[in-house]
């Protein structure tokens, strides 16, 4: 439906754990004012994840046959789980995953198709055979920490980390469980998702936040970093986009209904616009939510004027996006609406306030 | 011992560590991949897998459940590659 | 509110359509064909898809054969719920897409030189955004890649969807076709079957490749009600959770796939004297089998010796990300017509799993069914699928 929906149950972001070329960890991650836009240099189309030492954050062991991505994922949901404090003999039965990403399994898929190519089956390595499933990075998280309450991969093209985070506040709600790392990781991505991501992409990233209801949350004093409101996830067909007045009219309705989803009392609210800049598609349903935001005087728009079009991190772009938003504002009293925009259609909106 | 079965031991020991990311000191001839270090069946194929390309040999996957430890994989190799005992 | 099934599709091995799916399950007659059509791929075999395209003309291999199959499968179950053209309704419709590899082989067309790179090779999982195009869907559209349980998990998220309100009506599904790189995986790891699939025969090897889509129309029965529409079957909850253990092996005690079964009965208020059969994950996996044997074994306690029980990838082969979906609408047939598919291939049962599985047909009593779907990295959801009262 074309408004968010109210979440029926207290849910809150109690850590993030990030891992991109900006950051790694939330403190990094707060001293970091740059990641909205950057500008590469200009014939560089994938940037390394330099900062990544998988060695030093995962240990000798255990991690060398798995792909990047999962790498990455391990070390989000570690990072996320320290960030919120999670206590290390928490009952793995009361914790659930839920991961979106697009290119966890880009480069292993490639790499063993052309190793069948040239030598057969017995060109792929037997133990990074199951890498070619994209759950693998999801999976790996739980096999990791002993997740146990549910394991979910979402991939929908640059907006799977938002609906693994709306997905996994969903199955709060519905009381499978009372905590839930959720977001994005992602791979190496193939060079021509450039033509409808962004120009320069990284190599890799991740992020995943650790939500929890919020009467578990108090039962262990955790601090909060806001409280998940409401939220929302659906598909702009062409046809809409194609329709300006159609296309506004189900912008302003989502975003409208957002703010009615906030308590009373804030004094303003941020919204969000994160979308891939390459993607003319993505961009107009884009211009829609920002002509929203410029015309209210509570509302401001994150990341400058044109809403800060970095987006190099395909479906972790927009948890990276919130987590360094959840990070920095550990006192303000105003809300934050994040839209993410992917280039195929896809919408979802999160909306949440800040917390007493 | 001869040096030529030293030798292949040394260098499946070498592969068997590289596959359970530990030190080749560590494997014994006798000591239990599963039970002592934490092989499981796949990295139990990759090991195989590894044997099967340095000595250009097939091994099929029915011997597995015999390649228990560092002699039993050398027994299964030996009988395959038609290493003399 | 009660949620329920009021329409399906599917293009299978065994033939597209409810009516000749159902009659090709009774018979459990089909064969894995070797794979003759994709240069360079391994030899082996898998239970394909004879059709050539959606419109039944000469198949072009350029066009996204995941999606033509999802294509077909989501026309069949719309038409079948009444539905016929969403674009010019009011309705939200959603759409949730299980599939593993989706449409990978344009990839594997570039990398064996019968295709050259461009925008349409380098994404393989854009097939639910181009139906939500094509059928100009207002509702969430998604696509879910939880391995082999993605079509189980897309019909329990769709469900949720439509029970909160974000979609009024939801298609549910999954889609697979043979992928080349994922095809070798399964060899390499000597995990699949050289014969055919036999769930629970004594010399069952592995699993084998299936092909094909399976979709549901979900939608609340009072919304169907409304609309003159005829429920095949209800779908009550599902339970979910995880080994944690090992991305291929499953945890042998099977206990999170027991935690996901019973989760599944107690969120539908359903005991386990009220199965009236259960649709296996039954892949022919040696351990795979003899654990969800276990499982349900215990599950289903007192009864287990005489609730009748099948697999139907025995007749389908594995259909990875769409296998869940195919399970869910069998037990919406099973639940509508009382009676179980076989178990085809059996020729001698494995002794350690004792379920009451059969080589004929079995008559169901009243009551619902329980569907299991099990995945890679040891994800599982169980799904209780009812009859409408």
């Amino acid at each position: 439906m074309s408004t968010p929906r109210l979440l029926d149950a207290g849910i809150v972001v109690t850590g993030v754990g990030p891992v991109s070329r900006h950051a790694i960890g939330r403190a990094e991650l707060a001293g970091v004012a740059t990641e909205w836009s950057d500008s590469p240099a200009r014939d560089e189309w994938l940037r390394p994840l330099d900062a990544f030492d998988a060695a030093r954050r995962l240990g000798r062991k255990g991690w060398r046959a798995l792909p990047p991505a999962a790498r990455y994922a391990m070390v989000a949901a570690r990072l996320a789980g320290e960030d919120a404090r999670l206590d290390a003999d928490l009952d793995g039965n009361l914790v659930g995953v839920v991961l979106g990403t697009n290119f966890a399994a880009d480069e292993t898929v490639d790499r063993f198709d052309r190793a069948v190519l040239a030598e057969g089956v017995r060109g792929i390595s037997p133990l990074e055979a199951p890498n070619f499933s994209i759950n693998v990075a999801a999976s790996q998280v739980s096999v990791d920490r002993g997740y146990r309450a549910f394991n979910i991969t979402l991939i929908d093209l640059f907006t799977a980390g938002s609906s693994a985070l709306w997905t996994a506040c969903q199955a709060l709600e519905d009381g499978r469980a009372p905590v839930a790392l959720a977001g994005a990781a992602e791979g190496r991505p193939p060079r021509q998702s450039t033509e409808v991501l962004a120009p320069t992409l990284d190599e890799g990233a991740a992020c995943l936040l650790c939500l929890e209801t919020t009467d578990h949350a108090a039962a262990r004093a955790a601090r909060p970093l806001g409280q998940v409101r409401a939220g929302a996830q659906l598909f702009v067909p062409a046809a809409v986009v194609e329709a300006p007045d159609r296309l506004d009219a189900l912008t302003h309705s989502l975003l409208d209904g957002a703010v009615r989803a906030l308590p009373a009392g804030l004094s303003g609210v941020d919204v969000d616009v994160v979308r891939p800049p390459a993607s003319a598609r993505a961009e107009a349903v884009a211009a829609a939510a920002i002509r929203w935001t410029a015309a209210r005087t509570d509302a401001a728009l994150v990341g400058g004027p044109d809403g800060g079009r970095a987006a190099a991190q395909a479906s972790a772009t927009a948890p990276l996006r919130l987590a360094s938003q959840l990070a920095r504002r550990t006192t303000a009293s105003r809300a934050l609406v994040q839209v993410v925009i992917g280039p195929e259609g896809h919408l979802v909106v999160l909306v949440l306030s800040p917390t007493a | 011992m001869t040096t030529a079965i030293q030798q292949h031991l040394d260098e499946i020991r070498e592969i068997a560590a590289e596959v359970l990311e530990i030190e080749p000191e560590e494997i014994t001839e006798t000591s239990s991949f599963a039970e002592e270090h934490e092989a499981d069946s796949l990295r139990a194929i990759e090991i195989l897998a590894r044997i099967e390309k340095k000595y250009n040999v097939e091994i099929p996957q029915a011997e597995l459940p015999k390649m228990v430890n560092l002699r039993a994989v050398y027994d299964v190799v030996a009988q395959h590659a038609g290493w003399a005992a | 509110m009660t949620l329920v099934i009021t329409g399906l599709g599917m293009v299978s091995p065994v033939g597209e359509g409810p009516e000749a799916y159902w009659q090709g399950l009774l018979a459990g007659v089909s064969a894995p064909q070797p794979i003759t059509d994709r240069p360079g791929i391994p030899d082996s075999h898998a239970y394909r898809v004879a059709r050539a395209d959606a419109d039944g003309s000469t198949r072009d291999d350029r066009r996204p054969r995941c999606l033509d199959l999802a294509r077909s499968a989501v026309r069949q179950a719309l038409a079948g719920a009444g539905l016929g053209d969403t674009r010019d309704s009011a309705l939200h419709v959603g759409l949730f897409l299980g599939t593993g590899t989706g449409d990978g082989e344009a990839a594997e067309q570039v990398r064996d030189g019968r295709r050259s790179a461009g925008t349409d090779t380098w994404w393989a999982y854009g097939g639910a955004a181009r139906l939500g195009d094509e059928l100009e869907l207002t509702g969430p559209v998604q696509t879910v890649s939880t391995a082999c349980a993605a079509g189980a998990y897309a019909v329990a998220l769709a469900a949720q969807s439509v029970l909160r309100g974000e979609a009024d009506v939801a298609l549910a599904g999954g889609a697979e076709v043979v992928s080349r790189p994922a095809l070798a995986a399964f060899l390499r790891l000597g995990a699949v079957d050289p014969v055919h699939c036999r769930p629970f025969d004594a010399k069952r090897q592995g699993t084998v490749y299936g092909e094909g889509a399976a979709f549901l129309v979900l939608e609340s029965a009072e919304h169907a009600r409304a609309r003159s529409a005829r429920p095949l079957a209800t779908v009550d909850a599902g339970g979910w959770s995880c080994d944690g253990h090992h991305l291929t092996a499953p945890a042998a005690d099977g206990r999170q796939a027991a935690r996901a079964g019973r989760e599944a009965l107690r969120r539908a208020g359903v005991l386990p004297e009220q199965i009236a059969a259960v649709v296996c994950h039954g892949t022919g996996t040696p351990l795979n089998d003899r654990t969800e044997s276990r499982v349900m074994t215990e599950l289903l306690g007192p009864r287990a010796a005489t609730t009748p029980v099948t697999a139907v990838k025995s007749v389908l082969g594995h259909s990875g990300g769409a296998a869940g979906a195919f399970s869910c609408a069998t037990a919406a047939l099973v639940v509508a017509h009382r009676r179980l598919p076989p178990v085809a291939n059996l020729d001698v049962r494995d002794v350690e799993c004792r379920l009451a599985i059969s080589s004929s047909p079995q008559p169901v009593g009243s009551g619902s069914v329980l569907l299991n779907a099990y995945a890679f990295g040891g994800n599982n959801i169980s799904l209780v699928i009812g009859p409408v009262s």
